[in-house]
């Protein structure tokens, strides 16, 4: 566990090196167990892949006393095992990307054979990032695996379902973006009127359930 | 009420911003000159972080059907009241009737317009603050337009006016270099990448915005073949996709970035930073986390 001041106003702390659900799980477990800690002048917990930010505020809080507290919070055993069975989440989705007969024809396959590989799976919440309730969700198919467009579309639109690389999305938003569009949601991805803003937390795991 | 005659400029609602919900990829948000802003608050009464307009590019003009004081902070700006010049960083008495001109931009690139009782928008997710890509916050998630009404909130709570600018503007803001805490990917770059980075003169881009300002120079060095997975980011993150240009994340930036970060700028310099219009020069200068909360700590005190 590495620890390196993130500026003035927040550390971070690497768990792993390599993305993979195990060093995600355990990025997970101490986000959540830091969050529950409730730490005065803690502002923000962040996880990505393979570490997670604590953001603070410098005026409300001693850096050397926060590092401290996290450092005896992430050694102590509890935040180490996992936290409960993870929230199954499913999406509804109407496979009608503009671009599945192309991934189809790349991939060597049936539209049906790439909606049935891309439904079956069960992914998993890595983090969300690039925009509000953007999930990266892992792992797709390997035989559905593509590079993203050379040129990013300037307008994706909200609930488009998307796969670049191992990873598959849904657009919570009109925004631009470069991955292959395959189908659209029937849900939500972001709702700012919602306790809950984002329909997927990190560590949620996720089907799609062709509709 | 306040109705928007006309706007030249990119105007928007901002606050301190939203913190918090960096799990759901929210950005802060807020202003991008937070001290600037507290002292537009403070010269009428307001807490440091009530909602005021963030207002730059070009003028605009704003029509008060009722008394309000404003006060206006930040870039230095050419303002009138219905016609006759009035000054920036001191409260002003508009009554009914009339205008507030915003005639041109002088030097830098935000001024906060702060109204007696803050603007008056709903909180979304703690914070009045807009934020375009997601349309949250601010007046209906958009920039502020031609034929808007604003209203402010009601004074009971506000304090008593300021009679001078309470926050330290001279020494501090006036600092020419800015200041950068080495960032956690720092040792990733080669030696001469980083001899160059931190040496280096950068210009503002005119592609810069609310989530990010890009700052170009001369490709002078390769930053190398760097492969790190995402990770988190803030606020002043400064990332360096190529050997060319360094992007520093503001308020409005992401949560996570790809990119590896050479640095992050110190809190106290983010707004100075903000304030740097395009075409000017931005020179780094190496402080470590702890010298950067002391220099914070100091301006707010």
């Amino acid at each position: 566990m590495h620890f390196a001041p993130l500026g003035d106003s927040a550390v971070l702390i690497t768990v792993g090196t390599t993305i993979d659900r195990e060093v995600s799980r355990r990025v997970h477990a101490l986000t959540d167990a830091v969050t529950r800690e409730r730490l005065p002048g803690v502002t923000d917990v962040v996880p990505a892949y393979v570490s997670f930010a604590v953001h603070f505020d410098p005026s409300a809080v001693d850096e050397g006393e926060l590092t401290a507290k996290l450092r005896e919070l992430i050694r102590s055993p509890a935040p180490a095992q996992q936290s409960g069975e993870r929230r199954l989440v499913t999406i509804p989705v109407s496979y009608d990307g503009p671009d599945l007969p192309l991934v189809a024809e790349a991939c060597g396959l049936s539209v049906a054979e790439v909606v049935a590989r891309h439904s079956r799976v069960e992914y998993f919440v890595y983090m969300l990032g690039f925009a509000p309730g953007f999930a990266y969700l892992g792992d797709l198919d390997p035989s559905l695996r593509m590079p993203r467009r050379g040129s990013p579309r300037t307008r994706v639109p909200a609930g488009a379902v998307a796969i670049a690389g191992s990873q598959t999305a849904v657009y919570p938003h009109d925004t631009p973006g470069g991955w292959r569009l395959i189908g659209t949601a029937g849900v939500a991805m972001f709702d700012a009127s919602r306790d809950q803003p984002s329909l997927l937390r990190a560590g949620d795991r996720v089907k799609f359930e062709v509709s | 009420m306040i109705t928007v005659r006309t706007m030249a400029g990119f105007a928007t609602v901002q606050d301190e911003g939203r913190a918090g919900y960096g799990a759901d990829a929210i950005p802060r948000s807020g202003a991008m000159d937070v001290e600037a802003l507290a002292l537009a608050n403070a010269l009428v009464g307001n807490a440091r972080g009530a909602a005021a307009i963030e207002w730059t590019l070009a003028g605009g003009t704003l029509a008060f059907d009722e008394a309000a004081v404003i006060a206006v902070a930040g870039a230095r700006a050419k303002l009138s009241r219905s016609g006759a010049p009035i000054p920036l960083d001191e409260p002003v008495t508009f009554h009914a009737g009339d205008e507030l001109r915003v005639e041109r931009f002088v030097q830098g690139a935000f001024i906060y317009v702060a109204m007696r009782g803050g603007i008056d928008v709903p909180l979304v997710l703690g914070s009045r603050s807009t934020y375009l890509p997601a349309a949250l916050g601010g007046l209906e998630g958009r920039r502020i337009r031609a034929g808007d009404v604003l209203q402010t909130c009601s004074h009971d709570e506000v304090g008593s006016l300021a009679s001078r600018p309470p926050l330290a503007r001279t020494t501090e803001r006036e600092h020419r270099a800015i200041r950068v805490i080495e960032g956690p990917d720092s040792s990733a770059f080669s030696g001469e990448f980083r001899e160059s980075f931190w040496s280096g003169e950068f210009t503002v881009s005119r592609s810069s915005s609310r989530a990010g300002y890009r700052l170009d120079r001369e490709p002078d060095a390769d930053p190398g073949q760097l492969s790190l997975p995402s990770s988190p980011a803030c606020v002043g993150a400064i990332q360096v996709p190529d050997g060319k240009s360094a992007i520093v994340l503001m308020p409005d930036g992401p949560t996570v970035g790809g990119y590896p970060k050479i640095g992050v700028v110190a809190s106290v310099d983010l707004g100075r930073l903000a304030q740097r219009a395009p075409g000017e020069t931005v020179a780094f200068e190496r402080v470590s986390a702890g010298a950067a909360r002391t220099l914070l700590r100091a301006t707010r005190h």
